[in-house]
């Protein structure tokens, strides 16, 4: 009984998606309607999670399904595409 | 009540700040007028000298389109155009961000009362550069209508926000705008309008009151 427990708990723990992040340094985000920009562009993308932005580090964290991935050209056409500039990426 | 000398002296100030601010900020937009990709706008802004809303669609984040409807209360008429926004260019720098936008606009003015009607096209740029601290903002405007306008307009921002708030925050800002319309009467020629800026969400609320005594109230909002 014990096994079966600890077995459906494996089961429906490895289909719930971790989310991993990559911070993002971002010019030229100085204000809300920046930031919100970001927002409606990543949260588009498929396996993007959530979006955690600070203004005051200039970052941009983005938190993705544990089976997702995003390479760093996407990330700059995306960043890019939303009216703004990349200027790191930490991984 | 300033008259005489004190007058000349109001004149002469006010025309120093308007050069402070047309050397200053030559590459300084009251409100950005391009939003995000697949992004609705609806800005609304009422002053002494007009009424107007505009709704406009960006489908990049380098231009936008849109309808206009305005009252022009100087001279009078409402004109209702079709407005294309440009953003030229755009720096964006770690700590701050400067644009560059091209205005225009074709439609159809039309005098109070019907007694005149006539197509109308304006065009502008307008110009910023801002941090989170400081904001720095110029544009200007020609509508030319015929025998119902022929109107040139200029304005000028800075601004200083008093705490620096993160995304999410309620921001605010105290501002001074200067207009300046060289074929305005000597009262509005040019006029000073203090005003506070609040910024929360996706609202922009501007509320003021110019030299004129004219109320400035100013209300965007983002889709």
């Amino acid at each position: 009984m014990r096994f079966l427990m600890i077995a459906t708990a494996v089961f429906f723990l490895s289909g719930t998606a971790i989310a991993k992040d990559i911070t993002v340094n971002v010019n030229g985000m100085v204000c809300d309607f920046c930031a919100q920009s970001l927002e409606k562009v990543f949260l588009k993308e498929d396996g993007v999670q959530n979006l955690d932005i600070s203004l005051k580090n200039k970052t941009v964290v983005i938190q993705l399904d544990d089976d997702a991935d995003i390479s760093d050209e996407k990330i700059n056409e995306l960043i890019e595409w939303a009216g703004y500039e990349t200027a790191g990426i930490i991984r | 009540m300033i008259n005489g000398d004190g007058d000349g002296i109001l004149k002469t100030t006010m025309n120093k700040i308007l050069l402070f601010f047309l050397i200053l900020a030559p590459f300084a937009a009251e409100a950005r007028p391009v939003s995000y990709p697949g992004g609705w706008t609806v800005m609304m802004q009422n002053s002494g000298d007009m009424h107007s809303i505009h709704t406009h669609y960006s489908p990049s984040a380098k231009y936008s389109i849109g309808l206009r409807n305005e009252y022009d209360r100087r001279d009078d008429f409402q004109n209702h155009s079709i407005q294309l926004n440009n953003l030229v260019k755009r720096w964006n720098n770690p700590d701050s961000q400067a644009n560059f936008y091209l205005k225009s606009g074709i439609g159809y003015a039309i005098k109070k009362g019907n007694s005149d009607q006539s197509p109308s096209a304006f065009t502008g740029i307008a110009a910023d550069w801002e941090n989170r601290r400081y904001f720095v903002s110029y544009e200007n405007r020609y509508v030319h209508a015929n025998d119902i306008t022929d109107d040139f307009h200029q304005s000028g921002r800075i601004g200083f926000a008093p705490y620096i708030g993160d995304f999410g925050d309620l921001h605010t800002w105290l501002m001074l705008q200067i207009d300046h319309h060289p074929e305005a009467n000597n009262d509005d020629h040019l006029t000073v309008t203090p005003l506070l800026r609040l910024f929360y969400d996706t609202h922009l609320l501007e509320t003021g009151i110019n030299d004129n005594n004219d109320v400035l109230f100013n209300y965007i909002k983002r889709f």
